[in-house]
């Protein structure tokens, strides 16, 4: 296994090179977080008007409390830096663990027991939001711990496949199937990344084709609910109702919409306007050219977010960069997908722009992490792991 | 696994993301651009909505500016029954309002059933139109209660006859309980065009699901266009004295019918109008459809002898006699053209002054001959027999007045006698404007302006020129003949106002019943105008089949009196004549 450590190649190269390569990484850093900003004020502008003539102010002001709450843990994250937070993240993957069970016993919404409500009326927490950034948290922790064994032996990845099994099952518990989809999407890709054998990994994906079968046969209901994205003309009294405003909503913008604060399927006609189907009042307001525009700057975080983690500094910043960026790209997809119909599945908030707590807190963590990983702390108290260690030692050596 | 693979590994995973990024791109550009068209006109169908907004309908007043007919604000309650919810809901909701406003529940339950027609949603229904703003009120408090949703309040107004009975035959009502107003009759009916708010007033705007108008909406809010102000000519203060005076006459003599116009002589305006038994708009269960006509208008009568002056004015402008020519009046049976014709008193020579005096109808007859059979037809034509008044009440009768070449032998003496010569008391009423006028007759009027409701200016309805149809001199003659009548020695002393010359004429015709002139039924009429010499106001007071009495000078005449000296004080005119000694010393 002479070729083990390649991840800590990037931290191998020559000093000169490699503080280059820190400061462009820096560079997209701030980069990324400057259009991260410019995304969560578009999103505050497409809030107001969504929210505005219903509810006034109100929502716009609570969405805004949790931006700063945002903020600040953004800013903590990058003063302790990622790798002093890593280590606590199986007592957060836990607590996590227990606010599902607890949302289980809470009052449902729309029959999914998604939320716990906070005392006060302040809002609700969704634990399956924090499952997300926890899952990552865990796996960028633990993968890189524990690789050799994760690639030889098949009983190494009993554990991490545990831990992840029940996580998913919580979080499916909670009648949460988009969220679902989506961590499993990005256990799966950072499992591809860890170098799990393909063998390994392609049986879940059979399984998942399977799914639409077992689906059609065994529960008419969902599978006619699942495949009314089809023709949600058709169902627009029932399952499609939602659908088929959003994409009626879509359609009526053309390239430049009607107009900022115009949206009229915003007067009652499509629920979750302002959370999961905010991107059709964006469709509709701004036009193809704006949600052109989103999509490009979502595009662009990722790219970003992907480069940044390429040259993280170890292999823990890495997975959990690369997690964190593929995890809010493909949220954004399925929360695309869903509201322009390309897709089945709902409930998914789009990115720095829906309304809801949980998730801008969620998504502001991810860019905090991924900030603090573009900026590595100098003097990180954070122990590589050791088979990092010893290239780096063989490699410093060298130069 | 080298850092190659890994590299290879990330970028493949990033290249995936970004394709399904494209991917949506392109989709999202088929849904945005591709089926704009399509799709944004069924999303305008969702929120475009489309209703008429009706303004209220025009008032009418008096010539004053008393209100005669107004509106009063209501609420119309409708609802969505794409809104109500499910069948639990809808049964639910129609209880609730079968209960609170007394429909039936069946009838409510249908409606709220049916969710579309034709594969097109429904988005209004009737519940009730026309509900009080307290019971909107309540409702509304208690829909908040009840958690009854797709209901929806409409502010609304509901036509209203503040004065109840009076004019009521001249007003006409509307019925106004369905989506439109349907008139009925009288100047509502007629003038419905004037008072209707403008038809075209379709809306088409964009609202919320609750249809609640979006205020950024691609809104066509057409101003509600309120329907037009009719100003009368009548004065409301007369006709409350006119009425009050028909009913002590309906108590008093219990006819048929009994009726009383006013009308200014100098413009033909009709001051006042009524009849008995009439009808109170505001309580349409107690109506009864015979007495909604405007009987006045809509209804010939014989008019008996109140048509002598009339002839007996021409006769003597034609030069075919002078005041003071005598007839005789053959003791009261004349034997002519193979009839008897008949004085209720026998007399034997009588002067022309004498003869309206007296009513004698063999003297008028004789007095006709010698104008002949043209000339008389000639000038009941000029008095306008047998035409259309152009009053707006439907269906206008014109009486009948043949071509003189079809009348018979019998015609000329019996017509200038008010016999078998069908007249409608307003024509009545037109002619004898030439009596009080000077000679000229004035064409009626009851409609003196109406308001624009665009711009609030008045067009007034113009006072038609008269028609001169004998000399001021002649009717100088006749007015003094006429002003015997209610002297002592005329036929209606009773129609006597102390401190007024009144100039007027008795008239009791037989009714004409099956095939003979009945001796039992009788129309009592007496017409005069005061003061005689410069009159304020004509005055008709006409009963149909009067119980216990049977002459106009007894039956119409006092109530003659009885208006015209209420409305004189009314009306501020100062008596012309010294107050005879009897009445100077009970003052």
């Amino acid at each position: 296994m002479r070729k083990l450590p390649s991840l800590s190649g990037s931290a191998g190269i020559k000093s000169l090179a490699r503080k280059e390569e820190i400061s462009s990484a820096k560079k997209s850093g701030i980069a990324m977080i400057i259009l991260v900003m410019a995304i969560t004020i578009f999103g505050l502008l497409m809030l107001y008007s969504t929210t505005s003539t219903a509810s006034g102010e109100s929502m716009l002001i609570k969405q805004v409390m949790w931006i700063i709450v945002g903020i600040f843990a953004i800013t903590f994250i990058n003063l302790v830096g990622y790798n002093a937070l890593l280590p606590y993240s199986k007592y957060i993957l836990i607590i996590t663990w227990l606010l599902l069970i607890f949302a289980l016993f809470c009052k449902p919404v729309n029959g999914a027991y998604r939320w716990i409500p906070i005392p006060g009326g302040i809002g609700n927490i969704q634990p399956s939001e924090l499952a997300k950034i926890a899952i990552i948290m865990f796996l960028a922790h633990f993968i890189p711990r524990n690789q050799r064994n994760l690639k030889s032996s098949f009983k190494a990845l009993l554990f991490p496949g545990i831990v992840c099994a029940i996580t998913l099952m919580l979080v499916l518990s909670g009648h949460d199937l988009g969220t679902t989809i989506l961590i499993a999407s990005v256990i799966w890709i950072l499992a591809l990344i860890a170098g799990i054998k393909l063998r390994l990994l392609l049986p879940p994906l059979a399984l998942l084709a399977f799914l639409p079968f077992f689906l059609k046969y065994a529960d008419k209901m969902r599978w006619a609910r699942v495949t009314s994205f089809l023709n949600p003309e058709i169902y627009q009294k029932t399952i499609g109702y939602q659908l088929w405003f959003s994409l009626l909503a879509l359609g009526s913008g053309s390239w430049t919409g009607l107009g900022f604060t115009n949206s009229r399927m915003k007067a009652q006609y499509l629920p979750e306007a302002h959370t999961d189907f905010i991107l059709s009042i964006v469709g509709e307001e701004l036009g193809y050219i704006a949600l052109l525009l989103l999509i490009c700057g979502y595009i662009a975080f990722l790219c970003l977010s992907v480069y940044i983690s390429i040259k993280a500094k170890d292999k823990e910043g890495m997975l959990l960069g690369f997690g964190c960026s593929v995890m809010l790209a493909l949220q954004s997809i399925i929360n695309i997908g869903v509201v322009s119909g390309a897709f089945p599945t709902k409930g998914m908030p789009a990115p720095f722009v829906s309304y809801g707590g949980s998730n801008m807190i969620v998504c502001l963590l991810c860019a905090g992490f991924i900030l603090s990983i573009s900026n590595p702390r100098k003097n990180d108290t954070q122990e590589p792991t050791k088979s990092v260690q010893l290239k780096k030692n063989k490699k410093a050596s060298r130069s | 696994m080298g850092r190659k693979s890994f590299l290879i590994k990330i970028l493949t995973i990033t290249i995936i993301i970004i394709s399904l990024f494209v991917y949506l791109i392109a989709h999202l550009y088929y849904l945005q651009i591709d089926q704009h068209k399509e799709l944004y006109e069924k999303a305008k169908k969702k929120y475009t909505a489309v209703k008429k907004m009706k303004g209220s309908r025009g008032e009418i007043y008096d010539r004053e500016g008393n209100l005669l007919v107004g509106n009063i604000p209501c609420v119309d309650v409708r609802a969505d029954p794409n809104l109500i919810g499910d069948k639990y809901e809808s049964k639910k909701t129609a209880r609730f309002f079968a209960s609170k406003l007394k429909i039936p529940y069946g009838k409510l339950l249908e409606r709220f059933n049916r969710k579309k027609i034709d594969e097109k949603e429904i988005h209004e229904v009737i519940i009730k139109n026309q509900i009080s703003l307290d019971e909107a009120n309540y409702l509304k408090e208690e829909i908040k209660k009840k958690k009854i949703k797709g209901i929806f309040f409409f502010d609304s107004t509901k036509r209203y006859y503040p004065k109840d009975e009076l004019l009521s035959n001249v007003l006409g009502f509307i019925n106004s309980d369905d989506v439109d107003s349907i008139p009925i009759s009288g100047i509502e009916s007629a003038y419905n065009s004037i008072l209707s708010p403008a038809q075209s007033n379709l809306t088409v705007y964009e609202r919320t699901r609750d249809g609640i108008p979006l205020s950024y909406g691609n809104n066509r809010f057409e101003d509600k266009k309120e329907g037009d102000n009719i100003y009368l000519t009548i004065h409301e203060p007369l006709q409350s004295i006119l009425e009050e005076e028909l009913d002590k006459l309906m108590e008093k003599w219990k006819p048929k019918t009994v009726y009383a116009v006013m009308v200014e002589p100098s413009t033909g305006s009709i001051i006042a109008m009524g009849q008995r038994p009439s009808f109170n708009p505001n309580n349409r269960a107690s109506m009864d459809t015979d007495n909604w006509q405007n009987k006045i208008v809509t209804q010939g009568f014989e008019p008996g002898s109140i048509m002598k002056p009339l002839v007996i004015a021409k006769a003597l402008d034609s030069g075919v006699m002078k005041q003071s020519t005598i007839f005789d009046c053959e003791k009261g049976r004349w034997f002519y053209a193979g009839k008897i014709l008949r004085d209720s008193h026998p007399y034997e020579k009588l002067t022309v002054a004498e003869i309206i005096q007296k009513s004698s109808n063999i003297g008028t007859a004789k007095i006709a001959l010698e104008l002949g059979k043209k000339e008389l037809y000639d000038l009941f034509v000029d008095y306008g027999f047998g035409q259309e008044t152009g009053l707006p009440f439907d269906p206008e009768a014109t009486g009948i007045l043949r071509k003189y070449e079809k009348w018979d032998s019998l015609s000329v003496t019996r017509f200038p006698i008010g016999q078998g010569i069908l007249t409608t008391p307003v024509q009545i009423l037109s002619a004898y404007t030439a009596l009080a006028n000077g000679g000229v007759r004035m064409k009626l009027r009851i409609v003196d302006k109406i308001e624009s409701s665009d711009n609030g200016k008045l067009y007034n309805f113009p006072i038609k020129k008269g028609e001169r149809i004998f000399s001021e001199e002649t009717a100088t003659e006749i007015v003094e003949m006429m002003k015997l009548v209610t002297e002592t020695g005329g036929t209606a002393t009773k129609a006597h106002i102390p401190g007024f010359k009144v100039a007027g004429k008795t008239g009791t015709a037989q009714k004409w019943v099956n095939g003979e002139y009945s001796h039992s039924q009788f129309v009592a009429s007496f017409i005069g105008f005061v003061p005689a010499d410069n009159p304020a106001f004509v005055l008709l007071v006409s009963l149909d089949e009067p119980q216990g009495a049977s002459y106009g000078g007894i039956v119409s005449a006092p109530a003659f009196a009885q208006i015209a000296e209420k409305a004189l004080k009314y009306m501020d005119i100062m008596p012309t004549e010294a107050l005879d000694a009897n009445t100077a010393k009970n003052q």
